[in-house]
């Protein structure tokens, strides 16, 4: 033990025992409108030596005395180059210039770039995409959603067709963090799952991590989705939204100071029920969401930088239904609210530093009344806590990343209140109060170890306590890259990830009723142990990177339900959980091409997911829901002129599972006065669906005008959702024919047009 | 233009087309044989056998809420061999009529074990199952309450009885109306009249449910009118056949249907479905008429 102590130790020093070495420091942004870059590469040209921006688009990059050639790219933008004579620290700020178009692409050579850092960086099992690169993929509706973008990428199962349940390398669909700002996202869906909360328009950068999770993340055991918003122009006001047949959406930003204080407000609204009252003269269906993005962005000097930013969000129906004889008015409001305070500061031109305060609830209310009858039901759980993150550029060879965090969480599941007759079936209640408290420390070194071979490791220890409980883990971290040439790279990564609360929902339907639940004295935290294997190769003539990955995955203390739980206003509901593991494996292909007219990636992915519980399918091992053998996910765009491009996807999968009826039989009731049919359900996911392929595609004509004082884009989006109108099949029902009956497997959407106008000025 | 959007949205909705289902095959579980039986205190030990069936069979049934000859001859089991042993003896039920065995021999012995064995003829499917013959609890009090209000009746049963504190004990009351009735309620008959009418409601109880080992309940009837007759049946069973019973009354409400968990019934039925069952229901009829 002590010889492994030593070898960290000596690691840090080594890069330390070089004569004169100086910093140049700074941050990268867009030239335009001040906007940091997420993971642009600064490094020096000729040389290894180089490092990325982090998530606030702060680099160190500390190198000897002397002259040095720094180069910066950044996908999308002109790469940047300076030549610098370095005898003391200095600071750099980076302005990038957009390349605005592909088909202008003023290319300055560079041997280094976003694909390089992919295929020889210690990251695996991540994937980034900056929001611009996904704005013309197809989905329902014509609005690009960021989760359905996810679940095209190997790895990444989606759930139930249209749905944004993610299911991650054998995971369930609560094993994934989504951290808006930092801010945890507890219900990520619009109407029913079928949107996410997330509105392109304010973001800027989304990174997904399925394996290989730096020792920053933990909380939840199968993927973590780091989204961050816009900061908003420091220079010029800007107007940009869109028109689409579901919803519209409007950003403004613009500086306050310029140069020193910006601002971003985007709104969103879905007219689903507008449109149906105009056409039938009635509330039909009184539905609709909205939800608004807001970030403030204040530079206080050259070392401090103060962000507020925040989402709110909510889905309501209103309900209402009146005659001479009755009055019914229900409905249900659910969203969630997240805000987010962060400090930047640099301590010195080593040391960076973040410090967040963050509240995060989700609520939702049931509520239903006829005259001298109401019921109403609430629950909610909200989070206010605080995390100070450190980047310590220690050398060229080291870059440290250690921080703290804490969180309180209130849980209030299942208050209820009644009146009138309806209070002698449901009482009344407070529903029981549970506060847990969540913290713990982290820290993680990039080691450069030579040109060829990296290492990330670091640990996490995490701590819950509950209520009489405290639950602690220690969560160790490693990914190592040896590089084979310039081209060529192998990856070896592991994880332990640990979860202290889980949503309970049952495995039918997802209702906004679906509650997340802390670990109690009796429901253990949650834990899982992935290890991972890829090959990494850079095609750098066609601009394309391909990964290939395997893994094996192990999940302890898994939740799942006892046959014929009832979850919904159960406060017993520990109860109906019983307990249980899981294993998965599989591997994924993904070529990615990032550059260029023609851009889009392939994705395959071959997986199997397993689960053992004592008390499910006899005690017998038996396949997840979602465990689908095999998914294909063809992605492409081109941009055939300045004004008009194609997006086209391609999704082939395997079916996902179910248990299914397979007999009945009759038996007398209890008090032999009738006969009831009573079902046989065959082992427990038994079977699968058949497979199924869609294809969607998006047309965008892109019109402009420029005035004197007014730039003005707009976009027309035409296309199609499941182009050939291929059931994906999520529920097998029994139908009668001419002859008997027979299974038929449904799915849900099929071609459905849309058409959007998108503008920005 | 506002109308514009609303009729481009309106023409999204309608030409969206439903996907066509894809059929598929879902390969039907083998038949098992299912028991039920019941004892009639001091007089004969019943046995219903029956088939399990194909889940497409039981859609029919369903929907058409009717039995056919035909499907009944494939599920009714005749001839087949049913034995039951107890104390080192050996019954064999007779067969009263396709599905239903019993005999007049078995002797009740409280808290036997009675082990039944049958075999079907034409599969050569075989199951046993065991039970404890537990003794019958009677009502220390009983009677019915018709309470009439202006605009609305309330009919409610109101009983109570001992509960043994020295030993673990489950209960089942059922509670079963003869609708409009202008003869009185025979409990022996109602299964043969079919289900209409009939009350189909029951508690269960455990010794939690008692205090100082006293049950007492003033149950509303909501379903009943006071021109029914009312049947209330109590009736001392096992703790199988409590979870049983208590796992059959959560999946029957609508929205656990909906939301609830897919369940495979608890059985004590080696390789066959249903309950092997030897208790004793105590009963009590009531003309409201006559309140």
């Amino acid at each position: 033990m002590n010889k492994i102590i030593l070898f960290f130790f000596l690691s840090f020093i080594i890069g330390n025992s070089f004569a004169q070495q100086f910093t140049i420091s700074g941050t990268v942004a867009d030239s335009s409108n001040g906007e940091q870059s997420i993971g642009a590469l600064v490094y020096v040209k000729g040389t290894s030596k180089g490092i990325s921006t982090n998530v606030y688009g702060f680099y160190s990059l500390t190198l000897e005395k002397g002259s040095h050639e720094i180069v910066c790219t950044y996908i999308g933008y002109k790469s940047y180059i300076k030549k610098i004579d370095l005898n003391n620290d200095v600071q750099l700020d980076i302005k990038l210039s957009s390349t605005d178009n592909t088909l202008n692409e003023v290319v300055i050579t560079s041997d280094k770039d976003a694909q390089y850092e992919q295929v020889h960086s210690t990251q695996m099992g991540a994937i980034n995409i900056p929001i611009e690169q996904i704005k013309n993929i197809p989905t329902i509706g014509g609005e690009t959603d960021i989760i359905k973008v996810m679940q095209l990428m190997p790895g990444v199962k989606r759930g139930s067709d249209g749905q944004n349940t993610m299911l991650v390398r054998g995971g369930n669909g609560d094993d994934n963090l989504l951290l808006l700002d930092e801010a945890v996202v507890y219900n990520v869906s619009h109407l029913f799952g079928f949107f996410s909360v997330f509105n392109n328009d304010a973001l800027k950068d989304v990174t997904m991590y399925k394996g290989g999770f730096p020792a920053q993340y933990g909380g939840r055991l199968s993927s973590v989705m780091d989204i961050r918003m816009k900061e908003g122009d420091m220079q010029k006001f800007h107007v940009k939204g869109g028109i689409g047949l579901l919803s519209s959406h409007l950003t403004v930003e613009g500086p306050i100071i310029k140069d020193k204080f910006s601002f971003l407000v985007s709104g969103r609204r879905s007219y689903i029920d507008k449109v149906f009252k105009w056409a039938y003269k009635q509330d039909i269906l009184p539905y609709y969401f909205y939800d608004a993005n807001y970030k403030f962005n204040y530079i206080l000097n050259s070392r401090d930088r103060i962000y507020l930013s925040g989402y709110y969000g909510n889905d309501i129906l209103k309900a209402k239904s009146e005659s001479d004889s009755s009055f019914f008015q229900g409905g249900f409001t659910l969203g969630n609210f997240t805000n987010t305070l962060r400090w930047n500061h640099i301590y010195n031109p080593k040391l960076f530093s973040n410090v967040s305060f963050i509240y995060t609830r989700f609520k939702y209310d049931v509520s239903a009344s006829i005259p001298g009858n109401s019921f109403l039901t609430k629950s909610s759980i909200a989070d206010i806590g605080a995390k100070v993150d450190y980047n310590y550029y220690l050398n060229p060879e080291n870059t440290i990343k250690f921080g703290a965090y804490y969180t309180n969480h209130l849980f209030k599941p299942n208050v209820v209140s009644t009146s009138g007759e309806v209070s002698e079936f449901v009482a009344s209640r407070p529903g029981e109060k549970m506060y847990t408290n969540d913290f713990g420390v982290y820290a993680g070194n990039d080691w450069r170890i030579d040109t060829s071979f990296k290492v990330n490791y670091g640990a996490r220890i995490s701590m819950l306590a509950t209520k009489g409980k405290l639950y602690a883990g220690f969560e160790p971290r490693l990914s190592a890259t040896y590089s084979i040439n310039e081209k060529n790279s192998v990856k070896l990564g592991y994880s332990r990830m640990k979860q202290y609360l889980h949503l309970v929902s049952n495995s039918a339907i997802a209702l906004p009723t679906d509650l997340w639940y802390p670990v109690t004295k009796k429901v253990k935290p949650l834990n899982s142990d992935q290890i991972a294997v890829s090959y990494n190769r850079l095609l750098k003539k066609i601009k394309t990177t391909l990964t290939i990955e395997t893994y094996y995955k192990w999940i302890n203390n898994m939740i799942e339900y006892r046959e014929g739980a009832v979850l919904i206003l159960n406060d017993n509901y520990e109860d109906e959980l019983v307990k249980g593991k899981g294993w998965a494996y599989g591997g994924e292909l993904f070529l990615s091409k990032t550059k260029g007219r023609f851009t889009g990636w392939i994705g395959y992915s071959l997986s199997w997911a397993h689960r053992k519980f004592e008390d499910l399918n006899h005690g017998k091992a038996y396949y997840a829901k979602f465990d689908r053998r095999h998914d294909l996910s063809l992605v492409g765009g081109y941009e055939f002129t300045k004004r008009f491009s194609i997006s086209a996807v391609f999704v082939y999968s395997s079916g996902q599972r179910f248990t299914p009826v397979v007999g009945n039989y009759l038996v007398p009731n209890s008090s032999y006065t009738s006969i009831d049919v009573l079902p046989i359900y065959g082992d427990k996911n038994s079977y699968s669906f058949p497979s199924t392929s869609r294809f969607d595609i998006n047309m965008i004509f892109k019109t402009r005008e420029k005035r004197k004082y007014l730039k003005y884009e707009g976009e027309w989006h035409l296309g199609a959702y499941n182009l050939f109108n291929r059931a994906q099949p999520t529920r097998v029902e029994v139908v009668a024919t001419d002859t008997g009956y027979k299974y038929q497997a449904k799915g849900l959407f099929g071609f459905i047009p849309f058409v959007a106008y998108n503008f920005k000025f | 233009m506002k109308n514009l959007c609303y009729i481009l949205i309106l023409a999204s909705v309608l030409f969206g087309c439903v996907p066509k289902p894809i059929d598929i095959d879902v390969k039907a579980a083998d038949p098992k044989l299912v028991l039920a039986s019941q004892v009639i205190p001091n007089q004969i030990m019943i046995v219903s056998l029956t088939r399990s069936f194909s889940a497409l069979e039981g859609q029919g049934i369903q929907d058409d809420d009717s039995l056919n000859n035909d499907f009944l001859d494939k599920i009714l089991v005749e001839n087949a061999i049913v034995t039951v042993t107890y104390f080192g003896v050996v019954d064999t039920l007779y067969m009263i009529s396709p599905g239903v065995y019993g005999s007049i021999n078995t002797l009740q012995y409280n808290y036997g074990t009675y082990t039944l064995y049958a075999k079907d003829p034409q599969t050569g499917e075989e199951i046993n199952a065991t039970t404890l013959l537990i003794p019958q609890v009677q009502f220390d009090t009983i009677y019915p309450q018709v309470i009439k209000n202006p605009g609305d009746t309330v009919i409610k049963v109101n009983y109570t009885f001992h509960d043994d504190p020295s030993a673990e004990n489950y209960y089942v009351v059922n509670y079963i109306r003869k609708s409009n009735s202008t003869s009185p309620l025979d409990i022996n008959q109602v299964f043969s009249q079919g289900s209409n009418g009939i009350i189909k409601e029951f508690e269960l109880l455990d010794d939690n449910s008692f205090t100082n080992s006293i049950y007492s309940v003033s149950k509303e009837l909501e379903e009943a009118s006071p021109h029914d007759s009312i049947a209330v049946m109590l009736s001392h069973i096992s703790k199988g056949y409590f979870e049983y019973l208590n796992a059959f009354k959560k999946s029957g409400a609508i929205i656990n249907q909906l939301t609830g968990e897919p369940i495979n019934y608890p059985t004590n039925v080696n390789n066959g479905y249903g309950y092997f069952n030897a208790y004793y229901p105590s009963t009590r009829i009531f003309d409201l008429n006559n309140y």
